[in-house]
Parts: C-alpha cells; sequence; structure tokens
C-alpha cells in the first residue's frame, strides 16, 4: 500500500515543485527584491526521508526511485536519475543509523534532510558542470543552496506529521521481497 | 554477521547509484527518450493544471497589483500638481524677498532720502515712449518728477500720476536727458535714452580731453536739480571719440533689466526744482 501511495505523494510533490513552487518563488522574489534568491523547499526530498524513517527498505529504494524519476521527467535540465542519486544515499543512509544505534532521536531527521539537501545539491552541481553549464560555486551555494536549506529545515516536521498520519493508517502487511533491516 | 549485512547494503547502494549512472548516461544520449515522454506526458498535464490555476491565481494579484499602483499613480500625480502649484508659489515668494531685501539694503545704506517702494504694475501702452506703471500715486504723497530707483541704480522719475497709480518715464526713453558724473575723472555730460528696454543709453557731452574708461561707473550729479545726486546710472561699455566732434560720446549700460522689473523705489522727499526761471532776463 506504501508503495501505491508512495507514487501518488511523489508525483503530487514532484509537480508542485516544479509549478506552485517556482511561481511562489517568482512572486514572492517580485516583492522581496531579492533577485538572487531562487531556492524553495524540496518537497521530495524530505518526503521520501521522512518516509523512509518508519518503512522498510525496500519501500524506501521505491520512494526514493519514483520521486527522483518523478522530479527529473518533470526538470528537463537535468538528465533522467541524477536526484535518486541523492534519495538513494539519504534512504540507505537513514536505514543504516536506525539499525546501529537502538533509538534515534526524531531530531535526527532534520540533520539528515539537511545533508540530504546538501548532497542533492552537489549532485546538480556537478551534473551542470559536465554539462558544460558555467556557475560559480559559491553563488551557487549562497543563492540556492542555503536558501533551500532553510526552507527544507523549516518543512521537514511538518512533512513527518503528515506522512506519518498516513503510514500508521496503512496495513501493516509483510512483503515477501522486502529487504530485511 | 554484522559486517556481512554492512557490505550487504553497501554492495545492494553501489548497485542502485550504478543503475541511476546508466540511466543518467541513457537520458543524456536520448535512448530512454520514449520512455521519458511516458511517464512525462501525464505528469506534464496535471503540472500544466497546476500552473494553470497558480497562474491565473498571480495574474489576478498582479491585476490588483496593477490596478493599486494606477490609483497610486493618480494620487502622486495628484500631489504633485499641488506641490508644484506649492513650489511656484515658494519661488515667487522668495524672488520677493531677495528683491526686496536687497531694496531694503539699499535703503538703509542711503541717507537723508525717504522711499515709498512700489510694485511695478504695467508697461508703457505706446512704444514711442518707454515707461513703466507702478501701484502707488498721489494718495501715497507721489507727485510728478519725482525720481525712481532700485538698488541696482536709476529707473527714471515720475512722468504723470493718478490717485492710485504713476507712469514713470525710463532713463531709456529718448526725451529723457539725466546730468551725470563719470566717477573716476569727475567729468559731467547728459545720459539720453536710446528707446531700447535692453537698458543701453548714451552718454553725451563729455569734453575730449576727459579720458574715459571702459567698466566706469556713472553718477546722478544733481544738476539740472531733476534728480538728486550719486544715484547710480550705469556702466561706461564703448567710447566713441570722433576728431571732428567737439565732445566725445560713450555707450553706457544700465545695471537694471527693465524687462524684468518688479519693484521700485520712488524717492518721496526730493522736489525737482524748475530752474528756468532764472535764464529769463530781469525786467
Amino acid at each position: 500500500m506504501g508503495y501505491y501511495l508512495g507514487l501518488i505523494f511523489l508525483c503530487v510533490f514532484a509537480i508542485l515543485e516544479n509549478s506552485v513552487l517556482i511561481d511562489m518563488r517568482i512572486f514572492i522574489g517580485r516583492f522581496t527584491e531579492l533577485d538572487a534568491f531562487y531556492g524553495q523547499p524540496s518537497l521530495v526530498l524530505i518526503a521520501v526521508i521522512a518516509w523512509s524513517w518508519h518503512s522498510d527498505l525496500s519501500e524506501s529504494i521505491f520512494w526514493a526511485f519514483a520521486g527522483g524519476i518523478a522530479l527529473d521527467i518533470l526538470n528537463p535540465i537535468v538528465p533522467t536519475g541524477t536526484s535518486v542519486i541523492a534519495l538513494l544515499v539519504m534512504v540507505f543512509a537513514v536505514k543504516t543509523i536506525e539499525r546501529m544505534f537502538y533509538q534515534v532521536s526524531i531530531f535526527a531527521l532534520v540533520a539528515f534532510v539537511a545533508v540530504g539537501t546538501i548532497l542533492h545539491h552537489v549532485i546538480l552541481f556537478s551534473i551542470f558542470s559536465i554539462q558544460g553549464v558555467a556557475l560559480e560555486p559559491l553563488t551557487y551555494f549562497q543563492a540556492y543552496t542555503i536558501p533551500t536549506l532553510a526552507f527544507n529545515l523549516f518543512g521537514t516536521m511538518p512533512m513527518y506529521w503528515i506522512l506519518r498520519r498516513f503510514q500508521k493508517r496503512l496495513p501493516q502487511r509483510q512483503n515477501p521481497w522486502a529487504v530485511q533491516r | 554477521m554484522r559486517r556481512n549485512w554492512f557490505a550487504g547494503r553497501l554492495m545492494l547502494l553501489g548497485l542502485l547509484i550504478f543503475i541511476c549512472i546508466a540511466l543518467i548516461g541513457l537520458s543524456t544520449v536520448g535512448v530512454i527518450r520514449p520512455l521519458e515522454d511516458l511517464f512525462a506526458t501525464p505528469l506534464g498535464w496535471a503540472q500544466g493544471l497546476v500552473n494553470g490555476a497558480t497562474g491565473a491565481f498571480i495574474q489576478s494579484e498582479e491585476a490588483a497589483t496593477i490596478e493599486q499602483l494606477e490609483e497610486r499613480n493618480a494620487d502622486l500625480e495628484r500631489q504633485l500638481i499641488q506641490l508644484q502649484e506649492e513650489l511656484t508659489e515658494l519661488r515667487e515668494i522668495s524672488a520677493d524677498y531677495d528683491r526686496l531685501t536687497q531694496l531694503l539694503n539699499y535703503v538703509d545704506s542711503t541717507e537723508n532720502m525717504e522711499f515709498l517702494t512700489a510694485d511695478v504694475i504695467g508697461r508703457g501702452q505706446y512704444g514711442f515712449v518707454n515707461s513703466i506703471i507702478i501701484n502707488k500715486g498721489t494718495r501715497d504723497g507721489l507727485t510728478i518728477g519725482m525720481p525712481v530707483t532700485t538698488d541696482l541704480g536709476l529707473v527714471g522719475r515720475i512722468w504723470r500720476v493718478t490717485a492710485n497709480t504713476a507712469q514713470v518715464q525710463l532713463i531709456t526713453d529718448r526725451n529723457s536727458f539725466v546730468s551725470v558724473r563719470l566717477q573716476n575723472s569727475r567729468a559731467e555730460g547728459t545720459i539720453q535714452g536710446r528707446g531700447l528696454e535692453t537698458g543701453a543709453v548714451e552718454l553725451l557731452y563729455i569734453d575730449l580731453d576727459v579720458d574715459i574708461a571702459a567698466g566706469e561707473l556713472i553718477y546722478t550729479s544733481g544738476f539740472g536739480a531733476n534728480y538728486p545726486a550719486d544715484l547710480p546710472v550705469g556702466q561706461v561699455v564703448s567710447v566713441s571719440n570722433v576728431e571732428s566732434e567737439l565732445t566725445q560720446e560713450a555707450q553706457v549700460s544700465s545695471l537694471i533689466d527693465f524687462t524684468t522689473l518688479e519693484q521700485v523705489l520712488v524717492i518721496t522727499n526730493f522736489e525737482p526744482v524748475d530752474l528756468s526761471v532764472f535764464d529769463e532776463p530781469e525786467q
């Protein structure tokens, strides 16, 4: 069930991230006169990490692939698969930390989102650089990564709270293909 | 056991990342373009719907903003017109203040003279008489012949007077003759107007042996008793010395711009004397 829900959620988040949030960013930018303010919340990234906190690895991997591919398909600047790498790494990191420690504070999720945001941007920057897009690393970091990071840190807990409410209502069914934690 | 688990995870992650890199490569060269289009079509359609909704919202916001801006612009234009009117008025007051201050300073610097300030309310109706009309008349104690001046020099004298107004014959008028004295040589002469409103007048009847320099100031001499002595009249511009003539002449320019004259001072305690009585032979 989490797979189907993931498809719906992630598609909606990817669409929102590539439409409403961009419009909102431009709309706000006009009034705040912050031309260099290109950041916006990474709904898919937050959702994948937040969902993986309480789901098994296979479902988390599915979320990472579905979310990443949806993001990349709607964003034609980057080739398909770019965002999946960052999401996959973060999902594996979450599941590994979860396994290594008996109890992990929910606030560690915020740290994972922060690391995931930076990793995602580093990968995007690398892909852009390989494609020959001239970018100034410091400018990119200041104008894009830091604002996005701020949005994501504020958005992590509300997103977790919303997804967790759905997650709790899902029937707990053993997936025969699930990778053991 | 734990090491195996960790290695297994790492291998899985590595495999998945390899798949991602392969996807990136295939996507870059366009091999999986049909597959991407398959997913992109419904997603793009949904994205278009959302974009349309937000676009309409933003456009309505923009329209509201434009209306507000138009109203604000209209308000500001009204305020601008009002402020421009006030500014013009204040500039006028400031200019009046400056002129009156200069006149007051001049009045303070002169002794034994009584002045009456008057506004210029018109110019001579006929071109053959260079004159101005002022807003003071017999009710204010003005009489014919009273000298009119400003801080910059002699303007003329009252020619005709009514109860409330007076006509002043300017020194630039062709029928105006003023007895003057050169500042340096103290030589006597007569200033005659040339009918020009530019302030250009002629200095006549200067002895040939008098050395006149350009820039020399000219004052009333008081001869003829038509004007008090030592009122500034103008400045020598050029000298025309013709040997065949008995006297020399000079072009003089008044410091006053008669075309923009707005306030003048009438010397009220000077009474011109008619000296012609002394010209008649005794009976």
